[in-house]
C-alpha cells in the first residue's frame, strides 16, 4: 500500500526519478526501513506490442539542443514515464570488467580523453553485483536458466563461430527464462523495446516500484518535475521544490536527497540549483557537474540473408559475442565492444538499414524484410572534458528554466572502435552468405553517463565512491551520471549494483546519525 | 501477469480487421479522384491534383507495385493532417512547386530523379517520414508476410522460432555448441 508523507516531513529520503537507480534504490531503502518520497516526471503509461506508438507514449519530448555529433532533432531518446527508462531497455544485463574499473591505468594516457580509474576496485562490486543479478534473475547467472535460441540470435552467433569467435553465448538478460520474484517467464513476444507487456523483463516498473509500495514506507507522486534542490544554511540539501501534476509548484523537506533523473537531468538540476554558496551549481565546487558526458557506442548491422530469418520472433537481443570486450591495443583503440542480436519489426525496419533510405532499389531491401538478421555493437565510449551538458542561454522550458544542451564529439578512437566493429558485423553475416549489409552508426543517445563522475579527490569528481557529492554529504548521485568510464557493457546492472551499494550506505549513515 | 483470454480476442479481432483491411487495399487498386477540384474524401488542406501528387510522392517513396494506393492514401491523409499548420503546408507547397507538372503520370524512374532535387530540404524528410508510415499500417503487413503483435496467440515461446532450413548442415550443427 502507498504511503503519504506530508510537505513539510523532514525525515523522509526524497528521490528523484523512479527508473533503473532511482526505483532500484527506493526498493532498497524501503526494505530497511527508510521512508521514501519518490518524485516522478512522468504518469503512468499502459504498454502495447506496437512500437512506434510506445516510443511517442513514453518519450522524454521536452526540448533539449545538441551541439555537435548527436542527431540535431533527437540527440537523445530516454523515457519520461513511471518506471522510467528500465520501461523500454533491452534486458542486456552485464558487469563492466575489472580492467575496464582500471581504465586510466590499464589504457594510459589518451590524448584528447579524461580517462580515470573509477574510486572502487572491481573486487569491492563484485558482491554487488551478484547481489543486482540475483535482484534482477539475470539468464546464465546464479542458476538461472538461459533463455532459448531462435533465428536472429543463432545466425549471429553461427556467423562469430565460422569467423574464430569463441565467447559466444545465449547472453545475460534480466528477462525471466522461468518464472520468478512474481513476474513470469518470458513468452517471446519479441517488443522487448518497447516495454514487456507481461513484465518479464525487469524493469523498475515491474519489479522494483512494486517491493517498495508493498513495504508501506513509499509515496510515489507522478507528474511531479523537480526544478531545484534547496539547501540549508550548513550546506546540507533540505528539500526538493518540483511542479505537480496541476502546475503547481511544491516544496517536499527531505532529510537526505538522491538524484536519478538519467544523465542528462540530473546535472541539469544540480546546475539549476546555483545558489549564493554554491554559485556553479550546487555541489559543483570542481567545475566537473555535466562534464565527461559519454554515451556507449552504439552501432547496427543489417543483413539480408540467403533464407528466411524472420527476426520479429521471440526476445529482441537475447544471445552475446562478447570476445571483442576485451582490451587489446593492436586493433588500433583502447576499450572494446560486444555484439548482440535486434529483433526488428516491420513498422520501424524503414529506418535500420539506412536513415534516409527511398526509391526503387530500397523498396526491394524492404520487400526483403523477411530475411533479414541484424545485430547492435556496443562499445566503451571516452569521457572528453568538452563533452558536456551545459544550459542554454536563451531557450526556456514550460517550467521557464533554460533547457539542456548536450555537447557530443566522438574522439577519434570511438570512431575507430566503431568501424572495426561493424566492418566485423559485416563480416559475420557474410560468412554466412548475407547478400548484402548495411552498417552504420547511431547519433542518438540512449544512454546518458558521466555528468556527476564519482573520484577520491574532489578536484577530480562530483561524487565520492558511494555517490555522496562530495560537497553536500547527504545529496547522491544515483543514476548512470555517476559513471567514471561506459565500459563495453550498457549500464543498467551497473546502475543497479551502485544503487543497492549506495542504498546500503545511506541507511548505515543514517543509523549513524551521519547524514 | 498474463493477459486475461478476453484481451487476447480483443486482439484477434483487431488483426482480422487488419487482414480483411489489406483485401480491401488489393481490390482498391485506383483511387477515385473527383471531376471537380475539390478535397478528395478525408482531405481537408489538399484538392485532388495535390493529393494525386502527393500520393505519386509517396509511391515513389516507397514503391511496392503489389499495393493498392489505399495505405499510400493513408499516408497523404497524414500528410493532409500535418499541413494545418501554416508552416508546414508552406514548406511542403514550396517543394512541390519544384516537381514536373506530369510527375504524377511518370514513371518511377523519372519521377525519382525529380524528387532527388529536394532531397536536402526538410520537406522531403516530412514527406519521407509521412510515406514510411506505409510500414506501420497493418493492412500492408500480409504484404511482407509481417505478423504483427503477437500477444494474441500468446508469442513465439511454444511455437517455431528456430527453422534455418536454407543454412548448410554442418553449419547448423554448430548451433547445439552455441546453446549455452
Amino acid at each position: 500500500m502507498s504511503a503519504r508523507f506530508d510537505l513539510n516531513d523532514d525525515s523522509v529520503v526524497v528521490v528523484i526519478g523512479s527508473g533503473a537507480g532511482g526505483g532500484t534504490l527506493s526498493a532498497a531503502l524501503t526494505a530497511a526501513g527508510v521512508d521514501v518520497v519518490c518524485l516522478e516526471a512522468g504518469g503512468q503509461v499502459a504498454i502495447e506490442q506496437d512500437l512506434p506508438t510506445m516510443y511517442g507514449r513514453v518519450k522524454w519530448a521536452d526540448t533539449r539542443l545538441s551541439e555537435g555529433d548527436l542527431n540535431p532533432a533527437l540527440p537523445v531518446f530516454i523515457a519520461k514515464a513511471v518506471g522510467g527508462t528500465s520501461i523500454v531497455w533491452g534486458g542486456v544485463a552485464l558487469r563492466i570488467q575489472p580492467h575496464e574499473f582500471a581504465a586510466r591505468t590499464n589504457y594510459g594516457e589518451v590524448a584528447g580523453a579524461a580517462l580515470a580509474d573509477w574510486p572502487m576496485s572491481y573486487a569491492e562490486m563484485d558482491p554487488w553485483y551478484a547481489q543486482a543479478e540475483q535482484r534482477l534473475g539475470v539468464t546464465g547467472t546464479h542458476g538461472n536458466p538461459f533463455l532459448p535460441d531462435h533465428n536472429n540470435a543463432t545466425l549471429l552467433k553461427l556467423g562469430a563461430r565460422e569467423l574464430g569467435y569463441t565467447q559466444v553465448s545465449n547472453g545475460h538478460m534480466a528477462i525471466n527464462a522461468a518464472d520468478r520474484d512474481g513476474r513470469p517467464a518470458c513468452r517471446q513476444f519479441g517488443f522487448c523495446a518497447g516495454g514487456c507487456v507481461i513484465g518479464a523483463k525487469w524493469s523498475s516498473l515491474h519489479a522494483e516500484l512494486p517491493k517498495a509500495r508493498a513495504s508501506g514506507r513509499f509515496e510515489l507522486r507522478e507528474r511531479a518535475m523537480a526544478v531545484a534542490i534547496e539547501h540549508d544554511d550548513a550546506g546540507r540539501a533540505s528539500g526538493v521544490v518540483y511542479v505537480d501534476a496541476d502546475g503547481k509548484r511544491q516544496r517536499q523537506r527531505a532529510r537526505v536527497v538522491c538524484l536519478a533523473a538519467n544523465g542528462i537531468e540530473t546535472p541539469r538540476l544540480l546546475l539549476l540549483s546555483a545558489s549564493g554558496r554554491f554559485p556553479k551549481g550546487l555541489a559543483n565546487g570542481s567545475g566537473l557537474v555535466g562534464h565527461h558526458y559519454m554515451t556507449d557506442l552504439l552501432g547496427r548491422a543489417i543483413a539480408i540473408m540467403p533464407g528466411r530469418v524472420d527476426n520479429y520472433r521471440g526476445t529482441t537481443y537475447s544471445s552475446l559475442v562478447a570476445d571483442d570486450m576485451r582490451h587489446d591495443p593492436a586493433r588500433g583503440f583502447v576499450g572494446g565492444y560486444l555484439f548482440v542480436p535486434r529483433g526488428i519489426h516491420l513498422p520501424t525496419y524503414v529506418n535500420e538499414p539506412r536513415a534516409d533510405g527511398w526509391g526503387a532499389e530500397y523498396a526491394e531491401v524492404m520487400e526483403a524484410y523477411t530475411n533479414m538478421a541484424s545485430a547492435a555493437l556496443i562499445g566503451e565510449d571516452l569521457p572528453v572534458y568538452d563533452n558536456r551538458i551545459t544550459l542554454d542561454g536563451e531557450t526556456l522550458d514550460q517550467y521557464g528554466n533554460p533547457v539542456p544542451v548536450i555537447h557530443k564529439r566522438y574522439h577519434d578512437n570511438d570512431r575507430a572502435l566503431v568501424a572495426h566493429g561493424l566492418e566485423r558485423a559485416a563480416d559475420i553475416y557474410r560468412a554466412l552468405g548475407a547478400t548484402q549489409v548495411f552498417t552504420r552508426a547511431s547519433n542518438v543517445a540512449i544512454h546518458n553517463l558521466g555528468t556527476c563522475r564519482l573520484s577520491k579527490d574532489p578536484a577530480d569528481g562530483v561524487c565520492n565512491a558511494y555517490g555522496a557529492t562530495h560537497e553536500v554529504p547527504n545529496l547522491f548521485v544515483s543514476d548512470g551520471s555517476q559513471f567514471v568510464t561506459s565500459g563495453a557493457a550498457p549500464p543498467t546492472l551497473t546502475i543497479a549494483a551502485l544503487a543497492l551499494r549506495q542504498a546500503d550506505h545511506i541507511v548505515s549513515q543514517l543509523r549513524a546519525g551521519t547524514i | 501477469m498474463p493477459s486475461s483470454p478476453l484481451a487476447f480476442s480483443a486482439r484477434r479481432r483487431l488483426l482480422l480487421t487488419g487482414v480483411a483491411g489489406a483485401l480491401a487495399g488489393s481490390l482498391d487498386l485506383t483511387f477515385k479522384l473527383p471531376a471537380a477540384a475539390a478535397s478528395p474524401p478525408d482531405l481537408v488542406v489538399y484538392d485532388a491534383p495535390a493529393a494525386r501528387t502527393l500520393l505519386a510522392v509517396c509511391r515513389t517513396l516507397f514503391p511496392h507495385d503489389a499495393l493498392g494506393d489505399a495505405p499510400y492514401m493513408e499516408c497523404v491523409r497524414a500528410i493532409d493532417a500535418a499541413a494545418a499548420d501554416a508552416g508546414f503546408r508552406a514548406s511542403i507547397d514550396a517543394a512541390l512547386a519544384r516537381l514536373p507538372a506530369d510527375f504524377a503520370a511518370a514513371d518511377q524512374a523519372v519521377r525519382e530523379r525529380a524528387l532527388s532535387v529536394l532531397r536536402d530540404t526538410p520537406a522531403f524528410g516530412a514527406l519521407r517520414g509521412a510515406a514510411g508510415k506505409l510500414y506501420r499500417n497493418p493492412a500492408v503487413w500480409p504484404h511482407f508476410d509481417y505478423p504483427g503483435p503477437s500477444l494474441a496467440f500468446g508469442g513465439w515461446v511454444d511455437r517455431k522460432m528456430l527453422d534455418l532450413e536454407w543454412l548448410p548442415a554442418e553449419t547448423l550443427q554448430l548451433s547445439e555448441v552455441t546453446s549455452s
